[in-house]
């Protein structure tokens, strides 16, 4: 599957350099009353969802759909699901970065800001699941009064590490490219934005030297990152697979997740950049090209996951172990069995048909997979958590789950916060680097 | 100390002149080349050292081994009650040996990237005005200027001047 190459002179877009600069940094949104009106809305829903949580510790847990044995409910759902497309930047943008793929340019900073965006949301729903938050630096290790450490062999302790870990490169790896366009900023800015821009460019000179080592760092970065980003999805998989519950005890779950992160974080990737595209008149700069060579990605990829699923209910099946089977019969036949199969239409049938068929490989499709894919990876993290842990194994445990309002109002706060970070990020960023971008000549 | 600077409407032609320089044996410390976009052409002839790499390993290797190290201490001073498995386990800690090794290198790239580039330095002299598509090449410290001016207008510079 042969992915295509952007040819120069297709996209009409504006040609050299101060062109390209001067045409994106037009594109970044003013204070006009639509853009205004996105980040109240958006910021609404946050505040809401703030709310909502403050009324969770001022109510305790007993407030929220979590009753015994359901203990991990949307909120784990969304960890997982958050960390999952936090893969979409860095994860690609390596990839394609260090097989010197061209026509990642327009795409990899906004996939980067995806990265750390979601992570930062992500990253919450451990603080907002213990339910004490002001109690959350008890896992940090450090040497206090009460010569209490915590249990470094516990998969929360590594998930501590591993995110704090993530989160510390990706910010690294967005800021990198970002220091050439910073001091671009400086020179088209007056007053305090201008100075801003300039203190964020860390002195940056364009003078080969600094070229030659931001070339080099990116690079190392790029290799880094990519250990990094498996890691940390194989993490979240271990929260789970070194639990004796039902179906999680797996071995195939960490390159299960890190598949489904790579996927989710495509089509997460595919969506945020039609949202893009049609909002700030990208269609320059984010060409069919870009989302059809995306489409082929995420076709890869649903195959892939389609095979991994498979794999694990099969050997699931096969062992015919009562309690396991007792899940794998909720999951696909009872309670949970429509949500299954719309998990599986939206994950593998509809990215099959659509992307499969190159007839109809087109922006307006691919968009359609990506969003359909998100919702199925939903799905997938739900379809994890909860059939596991409702399902009866003690005949005096049992109970099912359904989430509050509360929960709701969280699992949509973040989704606002996620687009409020973007709005936020758009208008003080240039959404494409512009040193990275080069024009088409063809166009002139 | 003398500094000369040539304005060239393009990286190519800015390429030719910097082997031209190099050519004349000037040593590729004096030689700088400022521009917008990187330059590969230039890159090639101007390959400096680094030692980001070696850094970068260094700092992963600190970074885990002080984590391990920190957490074998902890474990086996404070141990927990473990169910009979081994206080202290490579496998239970090398996530954490490998994320903070990780995370060392992270941070050993992003320290020799400020190193190497020069970045957060107060007392570099401005850079010179750039065009927006072309390159400045920047030769210091050289005593013959007026030759090096010659030079550099043959080699296709539109224009090159003192800037002391």
């Amino acid at each position: 599957m042969a992915l295509t190459v952007a040819t120069a002179g297709v996209g009409g877009g504006p040609v050299g350099h101060a062109q390209v600069c001067e045409d994106l940094v037009a594109r970044m949104p003013g204070s006009s009353p639509r853009y205004l009106g996105a980040v109240a809305v958006c910021g609404g829903i946050v505040a809401w969802a703030l709310f909502a949580w403050v009324y969770q510790i001022a109510n305790g847990f007993g407030s929220t759909g979590l009753r015994r044995p359901v203990y991990w409910g949307l909120y784990i759902v969304n960890f997982v699901f958050w960390i999952g497309i936090s893969h979409a930047g860095t994860l690609i943008s390596a990839i394609l970065r260090l097989t010197g793929a061209e026509w990642r340019r327009p795409v990899t900073r906004a996939a980067e800001a995806i990265t750390v965006f979601c992570l930062m949301i992500g990253g919450l729903f451990p603080i907002i699941h213990i339910s004490r938050p002001w109690f959350f630096y008890w896992i940090l290790p450090y040497a206090n009064e009460r010569m209490l450490w915590p249990n470094f062999r516990s998969p929360l302790f590594w998930d501590l590490t591993a995110i704090l870990t993530y989160l510390t490169g990706s910010v690294v790896y967005l800021y990198l490219p970002l220091i050439p366009d910073f001091a671009e900023m400086a020179e088209r800015c007056t007053g305090a934005r201008r100075r801003a821009y300039r203190w964020l460019s860390l002195g940056w000179r364009g003078s080969d030297r600094q070229w030659q080592a931001l070339e080099r760092a990116m690079k190392l970065m790029a290799i880094v990152i990519l250990a990094i980003a498996v890691s940390v999805h194989s993490v979240v998989a271990y929260d789970f697979s070194m639990s004796l519950t039902p179906t999680w005890h797996n071995t195939i779950f960490p390159p299960y997740f890190v598949v489904g992160a790579i996927f989710s974080g495509i089509a997460a990737l595919v969506v945020v950049m039609a949202t893009l595209r049609k909002l700030m008149g990208l269609q320059e700069y984010l060409r069919e090209v870009h989302f059809v060579n995306l489409g082929k990605l995420l076709l890869l990829m649903s195959l892939i996951w389609g095979y991994f699923t498979f794999s694990e209910h099969l050997t699931t099946w096969y062992g015919n172990l009562p309690t396991e089977m007792d899940v794998f019969q909720a999951r696909e036949h009872g309670i949970f069995g429509a949500l299954f199969w719309i998990m599986v239409t939206c994950n593998l049938a509809v990215p099959l048909v659509l992307l499969g068929v190159s007839k109809l490989r087109r922006i307006s499709t691919t968009v359609a997979c990506g969003i359909a894919v998100l919702i199925g990876m939903w799905l997938e993290r739900f379809l994890i958590v909860i059939p596991a842990l409702s399902t009866p194994h003690l005949s005096s445990v049992s109970g099912g789950y359904v989430p509050s309002w509360i929960e709701l109002s969280i699992t949509a706060g973040t989704f606002a916060a996620m687009a409020l970070l973007y709005l936020l990020f758009v208008k003080a960023v240039p959404i494409i680097a512009m040193w990275e971008y080069e024009g088409e000549p063809a166009a002139r | 100390m003398s500094r000369l600077h040539a304005e060239f409407e393009d990286s190519r032609t800015a390429a030719g002149a910097v082997r031209a320089l190099i050519a004349r044996g000037v040593p590729l410390e004096a030689i700088e080349l400022y521009s917008r976009r990187p330059t590969e052409l230039c890159h090639s002839l101007l390959r400096r050292k680094s030692r980001m790499s070696l850094v970068a390993v260094l700092s992963a290797a600190v970074a885990g081994g002080t984590a391990t190290t920190l957490l074998y201490r902890a474990q086996m001073e404070y141990p927990l009650v473990t169910g009979g498995m081994p206080i202290n386990s490579g496998w239970a800690t090398g996530v954490v040996t490998f994320e903070t090794t990780m995370a060392g290198a992270v941070l050993g790239i992003l320290g020799a990237l400020l190193w190497e580039g020069r970045l957060l330095m107060r007392r570099m002299p401005p850079p010179p005005p750039m065009p927006s598509g072309g390159a400045v090449i920047e030769v210091s410290g050289q005593d013959d200027t007026n030759a090096l001016r010659d030079l550099l207008l043959e080699a296709g510079a539109s224009s090159a001047v003192r800037a002391d």
